[in-house]
């Protein structure tokens, strides 16, 4: 028995001209918690629903638990789809959605209520087998929806954006309780969202589509602070982008020409080699450089916005006008008027991009 | 609004359109218990006497039964080929969804009259009689696009979710279908059995030109009338229209308790 | 390529495919043959001539019948929407909800008597000694009947009753579609009442009116029983034209052919205004 919960290899899907996935490969490994991220159109519900059986790919394999289902139904499926819109059934009972996969699977009934109300308990909804769908508010239909998939002790979950309809507060409680839900459960966890903040929040692996294709895959914090694309960097968060040319590269070192300046990041690339240099905004800090730090020039800091954990403001390097640097300053620091102050940034914030941008 | 039209002119122009809406009704029931020999003024005394003449017209209570059966059985047929055809091409469309579409709405483009005598010229030349059988062959004709556009426009994103999910969850074709879907789109389903119904129940000139002995209540009715304008006429009419009325009471009824009835 | 999982699906829209062809489609195929034929005393042949077209456009009194259908079916259909309009446009915008479900159950209770009932009863209502001339003899506003039964203006009667109960429905449903907020933003801009109705509402209540009137004039020009009852003989129209053939002399082929012209008249007319009719979204 391998590792491997699901294998994908070579996926593609085409819609007449329409590209969806374009040759996708990857492997999740056993009780994984993977986020599928990208935005609208990047493929990743074309590739839930690949996995799910809803949709059969154009060409490529699916394995899930080693055994190919590239042509399997839904039904036979090891799998479980939590839908974005829950897809309860209306006409049901809270208990009777839940308990629906056991039925199909000829449980017998007091067995399958039994199953069914210890699946609400776990999902925290205890003894609300009773309610009809309508009574629910949205965030106990999300738990019905997980309950009623996780009764059926799927190989894999499937989630398509299951989050996205609720509001912010309850959002960031049902992340909590997701990450802790398959933490218990031990299963593998297949989550599709646009949202970054959410991806980080509870992802093992991210993995980061665009236009049907892989930008980066890779734990959280590293696509965060070392993003392997231009697009990863800007889609993570907001970041200062600069474009440029590899003029030395000494042990492990480059020292790179960009209109911002001469930039020293690690990384190795041959002299003359395109690249991007990736700075987060929060990592700019103000005042004199320390033994070991990266001096970016002074610049006078406009626009100060208060954003609660930070404020948000523009800096202008001094003798680069066309450069603006944008700057999380932490909440302290005050006001800030016309007068010039020193930039500086660790070494390991200066992320170094490969390659031309998609 | 706030910019409303104050209540008077309202009011009166409401009057007005119903007055208009009502007055043969009126004039319907009034007359029927007329009881002297014609349906006009002035009106002697109330009568149930051509009531009695009506329900004990053997043909025309007997018109009644057949009406009634003509509109269930047609009704049921155009109700379940429009589910299964707007379930099936929801489901999968194939390429020719579009023309599919198209051919099984056309009827609606069509005249009665032209559906009817298409078809009589047809069994003529084959050689088959008229029957109620035939008008209700008619029936499912111009019934048949009604259910499918109806039951079809009800299919969106999502009741396909919840398909999905049932699929996911292990349900078969058949399991999906009877567990899930027919009971989540059951009001439309009841709403085309029940137009179809309606239109069938009323339905003149197929009824007409299908039949032989055996009719239906428009056609009986029809033929009331070229006997001579009688209150009997009007006895009758009124009977239907209670009915009518009767029934779809009964089915509102039965719809608004349905939400309480255990799965 | 991957083999796609069997479903059963496909073969769920066959029976009311198969039923359409053979019910609805072959026997307008039939008609279109059977119009090329004879009918002659030793029976029906199949001569394949166009001779019944000749004899159609030969004929004056079958031109008329035409004719007075279109001119008919055209009265009616402006009529119905012109009565009706007023009243959905009444009904959706200056009637408190409650009441608006109120009235329109009470107006479409009438629907409930049967077709062939209700245009009985308009003859009762118009006949020389029926109600309508009993009263005004009775008010003294005239001295004699008003002859209004079978006439043209009869069977006008009987339609725009049918139509105006109708239109109301269709056209109060489309008004009530349209987002309060338009008409809240023109409010708000300094549209008067009228303003709002003839630049806001008329203009987005068109293709409700396109449809509605579509409808009207398909359903009036192919109708037997109201211009049958009410008409009387003084006036053919098309749909009594073709059914004398039928009753006459079982002339199917005569027949055919003034239906084939009839259904070429409502697709001349669904060809006008199409743009207007989104038949996909029913």
């Amino acid at each position: 028995m391998s590792d491997v919960a699901v294998e994908l290899r070579d996926v593609s899907k085409n819609y007449g001209g329409y590209v969806a996935l374009d040759r996708f490969s990857h492997s999740v490994r056993k009780g994984e918690f993977v986020v599928l991220l990208g935005p609208s159109g990047s493929g990743k519900t074309t590739l839930l629903s690949i996995l799910g059986g809803f949709t059969t790919p154009s060409t490529g394999t699916v394995l899930i638990g080693d055994r190919d289902v590239t042509a399997m139904l839904p039904a036979s499926r090891p799998t479980a789809t939590v839908f974005q819109d829950y897809a309860l059934f209306p006409h049901m009972t809270v208990r009777d959605n839940v308990a629906f996969g056991l039925a199909m699977r000829r449980i017998p009934k007091p067995h399958r209520f039994e199953l069914a109300a210890r699946a609400l308990a776990v999902v925290g909804l205890d003894g609300f087998g009773g309610r009809r769908i309508h009574q629910l508010s949205g965030g106990q239909r999300q738990r019905v929806a997980l309950a009623r998939a996780i009764v059926i002790e799927p190989e894999v979950l499937l989630l398509d954006e299951p989050l996205g309809a609720l509001d912010v507060k309850i959002r960031r409680q049902m992340q909590d309780e997701l990450l802790h839900l398959q933490r218990k459960l031990g299963s593998t966890f297949i989550h599709v969202t646009h949202d970054q903040e959410e991806a980080m929040s509870i992802a093992d692996t991210i993995v980061l589509l665009n236009h049907g294709r892989i930008e980066d895959v890779g734990a959280p914090e590293r696509i965060y602070q070392q993003p392997a694309s231009v697009f990863a960097a800007s889609f993570m968060g907001e970041t200062n982008l600069f474009e440029g040319k590899v003029t030395e590269s000494r042990g492990g070192e480059l020292v790179v020409e960009t209109p911002a300046g001469r930039i020293i990041a690690r990384g190795s690339a041959p002299p003359g080699a395109k690249v991007h240099i990736s700075i987060r905004p929060e990592n700019i800090r103000l005042g004199a450089q320390t033994e070991g730090t990266f001096g970016l020039g002074r610049a006078k800091l406009r626009d100060v916005i208060f954003q609660g954990t930070h404020r948000r403001c523009r800096a202008e390097l001094e003798g680069k006008d066309a450069v603006a640097l944008l700057l999380y300053l932490r909440p302290e620091a005050g006001e800030l008027g016309d007068v010039a102050s020193d930039l500086w940034v660790r070494p390991q914030d200066i992320a170094l991009i490969h390659g031309e941008p998609a | 609004m706030t910019f409303r039209i104050s209540a008077i002119p309202v009011g009166l122009l409401i009057a007005a359109m119903l007055c208009f809406i009502y007055l043969p009704v009126v004039v319907l029931i009034l007359f029927s218990f007329q009881s002297g020999d014609l349906p006009v003024p002035p009106i002697d005394g109330p009568s149930l006497k051509w009531y009695v003449k009506a329900l004990s017209n053997d043909r025309l209570t007997g018109s009644l039964i057949n009406s009634i059966l003509v509109g269930a059985v047609s009704s049921a047929a155009a109700t379940v080929m429009g589910f299964l055809a707007a379930y099936g091409l929801f489901r999968r469309r194939p390429a020719s969804a579009d023309a599919i579409r198209v051919l099984l709405i056309s009827p609606i483009a069509v005249s009665y009259l032209i559906v009817g005598l298409g078809l009589m010229i047809v069994f003529n030349l084959a050689g088959i009689g008229r029957s109620l059988v035939a008008v209700g062959i008619g029936h499912v004709v111009i019934n048949l696009p009604l259910c499918f556009a109806i039951i079809y426009s009800q299919l969106g994103d999502h009741l396909r979710n919840i398909d999905n999910a049932a699929r996911d969850l292990g349900a078969g074709d058949f399991a999906t279908m009877s567990r899930i879907i027919v009971p989540v789109m059951l009001p439309s389903v009841i709403a085309s059995f029940c137009l179809s119904f309606t239109l069938s129940w009323d339905e003149f000139i197929i009824a007409l030109l299908l039949s032989r002995f055996e009719v239906t209540l428009p056609v009986m009715i029809f033929e009331l009338m070229r006997a001579g304008l009688t209150p009997e006429v009007n006895a009758a009419g009124t009977i239907i229209f209670c009915i009518s009325i009767i029934t779809a009471v009964v089915a509102a009824s039965l719809t608004i308790l349905r939400p309480e009835r255990k799965p | 390529m991957n083999r796609k999982p069997v479903d059963a699906a496909q073969w769920l829209a066959w029976p009311a495919i198969l039923y359409t062809l053979a019910f609805f489609v072959l026997p307008l195929a039939v008609m279109v043959c059977v119009s090329f034929w004879v009918r002659r005393s030793s029976g029906l042949e199949a001569d394949w001539t166009i001779d019944n077209y000749v004899k159609f456009f030969s004929r004056p009194y079958l031109i008329t019948a035409l004719l007075n259908s279109i001119e008919v079916t055209l009265i009616t259909t402006a009529l119905s929407v012109v009565l009706a309009y007023p009243f959905a446009y009444v009904l959706a915008f200056h009637v408190s909800p409650k009441w608006q479900k109120l009235v329109l159950l009470a107006a479409v209770l009438p629907f409930w008597t049967s077709y062939v009932v209700r245009s009985y009863s308009w003859l009762l209502v118009i006949s020389d000694n029926g109600i309508l001339n009993s009263f005004l003899l009775w008010t003294g506003l005239i001295a004699t009947p008003i002859k209004i039964a079978y006439t043209r203006a009869a069977t006008v009667l009987g339609f725009v009753h049918f139509f105006v109960l109708l239109l109301t429905l269709t056209l109060y449903a489309n008004l009530v579609q349209i987002s309060p907020s338009y008409l809240k933003a023109a409010e708000d801009l300094g549209a008067s009442r009228w303003s709002v109705l003839w630049r806001i509402i008329l203009p987005l209540s068109i293709p409700g009116i396109a449809v509605g009137a579509f409808l009207t004039f398909v359903i009036t020009i192919g109708d037997y029983i109201t211009p049958q009852i009410l008409g009387g003989n003084t006036e053919v129209l098309l749909p009594q034209a073709i059914m004398l053939q039928i009753v006459r002399s079982a002339n199917f082929p005569m027949a055919s052919m003034m239906s084939l012209l009839l259904m070429l008249l409502i697709l001349a007319v669904y060809g006008l205004f199409h743009r207007h009719l989104k038949m996909d979204r029913l």
